[in-house]
């Protein structure tokens, strides 16, 4: 019975200790966490929309200084940058918001992520990073059953003769 | 997948078929085990292939097409051995195509005169006609080919189904067809991409092609004019790209070919915009020396950023550089059929091309009063033109290019929203308590409408191509339209007097005041204290205004000289002179004030969201307080700003009301 009565105290005492440990390392991994030395957020400024110019707003945040802060923009099919160039190397400072400003323009059948990337680094490393992404969806619902095609558009874009066009099919 | 099943189910007969042929031996076995799942495959491809998810009744047929775009039900081939390819396609109910095709039998009727492989190529054999039959997936079609060497001429006739408007809105009129005219067209062959010939429409819309046609041709009407007639005119999307439209060359209609683009269609508001600026850039030449008129349309459903005129490229707003983006919100509002919207943006294309627009654009509403004068010489120009327009259009030998109802005035403007009016002015009688001064565009819009009715268009237009392009630093709007009109027309004393009545009509007053001899200190009347008198800034000949008032002072007394309800840009400055008609100096300092509040010329509109230059009345007001140094007859010298940076915004004439009064 005492044997018994020990054990339960014994395992009190080392929930007790367990207890604390956990509690300790979770203290302790929470003021040893070190910040992110490049944070990154993305947005859409105005919302999305397709087949018109649309505002991306990105925000990267340093905690140390660069003078290469290097920045890229991956677009997927169907999503071109109407002006400014992808990728660029850009000087941050500690602390200080860095704000880029893109104006895309979306296919309405563009489908895939954006994804942003900073990195700060040498030559031959990459000390810290960050990324964000934006989801784009095909703005043309696709039919919920797969052996329907797609009904065609109303219109087609077509090149004759070197001039694009936006074509209407009359019957 | 309901027809990929009895696919699969021909396939495995087929392939059992294939089986028993070789197989004899075990034919009385397999043939039962065959019967068995021809059985089972047969009842359940039955219920696939005639139902959907829903249980409703599929009905599949087959649909021809080819490389270009292809008539309904005939194929013409034009030379004997000419080819022409067919691709059949199995559709549902529902006009979609099964992802899965079957394989189709082709059949000619009559191969002597057209045969045809089961690839779907036809071949002219000889002359005649035959028909064509496709069959596949349970469907078949019937096509029929003619083959004819004699007929080798189209005649067209392209036409867009316009919007009829009135005061209302849009009236629904229907069948308002109008001619697409000068429109660029392309015979189209082979694999819809090879511009076989290419012409105009002329104003008619009529078009004509002579040569080989087949049924392979298709006619291309393009949203772009006849450049040889000095129309650079053209309508794109907000991808650069071209609209038009394509239809088959039919075989029974060659003669009478017509492409009619409904209003069901978009591309009919793309070709509305082409024909209204075609109009207006036939007035521009009719009424200057233009000889092209070279203008781009922006226009394209999702365009929620307004309909505005963009003189070259920039990153916010001109993305596809110079010309007018057309408004198309999904809110409802819609522009392509507003003509007189289109008109006013024309308006600003012709200031920009032939005359000189110094407006920086921006907020405006058609009852301010306080607009900074270029801003509303800019939109009152552009208010006015689609009346001038027309008006011209009006004649009978053009009143068929008009799209408004016979009740409405052609001096009205109207702008819809959702098919209804959301803006009907008539500028011919609007207000004028709402509508006055040169800071009011509707104002401005009205002057210049009176003087074309008084005295003709070619007169306002000789102004703005002749005066203003060449008028420095002066900074355009209704101030040095009146002095141009002066310069270039030189006008007798009764058109002079006509003038101001136009321009007073509107409380605008380029006039000396009836205190005109108050020039100078020496001509002085006096004014009683706490009196109020309305002065014009201006003089006949010219030269800068400077009125002079005397008034009475005693000293010691503090005196407060102020003026107040400038109207039409007016900008002034007060100075006091002693009883010697020198400036009076107190402290050492001159007694003189330019603007009372520096600032207040640059506030916040609660009605545009934002702030914006304000000519309202106070805001470029003098004031000035002084304590007389001694008893006598002082004098206010009041005249316009001498601010060695005057605001442009301002004017150099313009109204102010003048009081002395004692504190």
């Amino acid at each position: 019975m005492k044997f018994i009565f020990n054990q339960c105290a014994n395992m009190k005492i080392m929930t007790r200790f367990s207890l604390f440990f956990v509690l300790f390392l979770m203290a302790f991994s929470s003021i040893a966490k070190p910040m992110p030395s490049l944070s990154m957020k993305m947005y859409w400024s105005e919302g999305i929309a397709y087949e018109q110019p649309v505002k991306v707003h990105v925000e990267v945040v340093s905690q140390l200084s660069s003078d290469n802060m290097r920045f890229k923009l991956t677009l997927p099919a169907g999503v071109t940058l109407v002006d400014g160039e992808t990728s660029f190397q850009h000087k941050v400072e500690k602390g200080q918001p860095l704000f880029l400003d893109f104006t895309l323009f979306i296919d309405k059948n563009a489908a895939g992520q954006i994804d942003a990337t900073a990195s700060i680094g040498n030559a031959s490393q990459v000390f810290f990073r960050a990324a964000s992404h934006l989801r784009v969806e095909s703005a043309v619902k696709s039919q919920k059953s797969s052996s329907r095609a797609i009904a065609p558009p109303a219109y087609r874009h077509t090149e004759r003769n070197g001039v694009k066009l936006r074509e209407y099919q009359l019957p | 997948m309901k027809y990929l099943k009895l696919k699969t189910l021909k396939q495995l007969i087929l392939r059992l078929d294939f089986e028993l042929k070789i197989q004899k031996s075990k034919l009385k076995r397999n043939s039962i085990l065959l019967s068995f799942i021809i059985l089972l495959s047969a009842c359940v491809d039955d219920e696939k292939e005639s139902t959907d998810e829903s249980g409703s009744t599929l009905k599949t047929h087959i649909e021809l097409s080819s490389d270009s775009v292809l008539s309904s039900d005939s194929v013409f081939l034009s030379e004997v051995g000419g080819t022409f390819q067919l691709t059949a396609t199995l559709k549902d109910a529902s006009n979609v195509a099964y992802v899965d095709q079957p394989i189709f039998e082709w059949l000619s009727d009559n191969t002597t005169i057209v045969s045809i492989d089961q690839t779907g190529l036809i071949t002219a054999n000889a002359l005649g006609q035959a028909n064509i039959r496709v069959s596949g997936g349970g469907a078949s079609h019937t096509i029929s080919v003619t083959v004819n060497a004699d007929i080798n001429t189209l005649n067209g006739n392209v036409r867009y189904a316009d919007k009829e408007y009135g005061a209302a809105g849009f009236t629904n009129r229907s069948d308002f067809f109008k001619a697409v005219r000068y429109a660029k067209v392309d015979l189209i062959a082979k694999d819809g991409s090879e511009v076989e010939q290419t012409t105009y429409t002329d104003a008619d819309g009529k078009f004509s092609f002579t040569g080989v046609l087949t049924s392979q041709h298709s006619i291309s009407v393009s949203a772009q004019t006849d450049e040889s007639l000095g129309l650079k005119l053209r309508v794109e999307d907000r991808s650069s790209a071209l609209y038009s439209v394509s239809k088959a060359v039919s075989l029974s209609d060659l003669n009478n070919f017509a492409v009619d683009i409904p209003n069901s269609n978009s591309a009919a508001g793309a070709f509305n915009i082409l024909d209204v600026f075609t109009s207006a850039a036939q007035f521009t030449m009719a009424y200057s020396d233009a000889t092209l008129v070279s203008l781009s349309a922006f226009w394209q459903p999702n365009n929620s950023d307004g309909t505005y005129f963009c003189t070259g490229y920039d990153s916010s707003y001109c993305l596809q550089g110079a010309g007018v983006y057309i408004y198309n919100s999904v809110n409802g509002d819609t522009d392509e059929f507003d003509d007189d919207v289109l008109y006013h943006e024309f308006g600003h294309y012709f200031a920009h091309a032939l005359s000189r627009d110094d407006s920086y654009g921006g907020c405006h509403l058609l009852s301010s009063r306080d607009l900074d004068l270029r801003l509303a010489w800019s939109e009152g120009w552009g208010d006015f033109l689609p009346s001038g327009i027309k008006s011209w259009l009006s004649d009978p030998s053009r009143s068929h290019l008009l799209s408004t109802a016979d009740s409405l005035p052609v001096s009205a403007y109207v702008d819809t929203y959702a098919s209804t009016a959301q803006i009907y002015i008539d500028i011919a009688t609007m207000s004028q308590e709402r509508y006055s001064s040169a800071g009011n565009e509707m104002a401005v819009a009205k002057i210049l409408w009176t003087l074309s009715e008084r005295f003709g268009m070619s007169d306002i237009v000789t102004v703005l191509s002749d005066y203003l392009p060449n008028i420095g630093n002066t900074a355009v709007n209704l101030e040095s339209f009146w002095d141009g009109w002066l310069a270039e027309h030189n006008p007798s004393a009764g058109d002079l007097q006509t003038l101001e009545s136009i321009f007073g009509e509107r409380l605008v007053f380029y006039q000396e005041d009836k205190f005109e001899s108050d020039g100078s200190p020496n001509d002085q009347r006096k004014i009683l204290l706490g009196q109020v008198e309305t002065h014009y800034l201006y003089r006949s000949d010219s030269s800068t205004d400077s009125d002079y008032v005397a008034f009475d002072v005693q000293g010691g007394n503090q005196y407060t000289l102020q003026t107040s309800g400038l109207t039409s840009g007016a900008d002034t400055y007060i100075r006091v002179l002693n009883s010697g008609a020198n400036p009076l100096t107190v402290n050492g300092t001159i007694v003189e004030n330019d603007d009372a509040d520096e600032n207040a010329y640059y506030s916040y509109d609660s009605v545009c969201g934002s702030s914006r230059i304000k000519n309202n009345g106070t805001a470029l007001a003098s004031k000035v307080t002084f304590t007389a140094p001694s008893t006598g007859t002082y004098y206010a010298e009041i005249r316009t700003t001498m601010d060695p940076e005057p605001y442009l915004s301002a004017g150099r004439y313009g109204t102010y009301d003048f009081r002395v009064s004692q504190n």
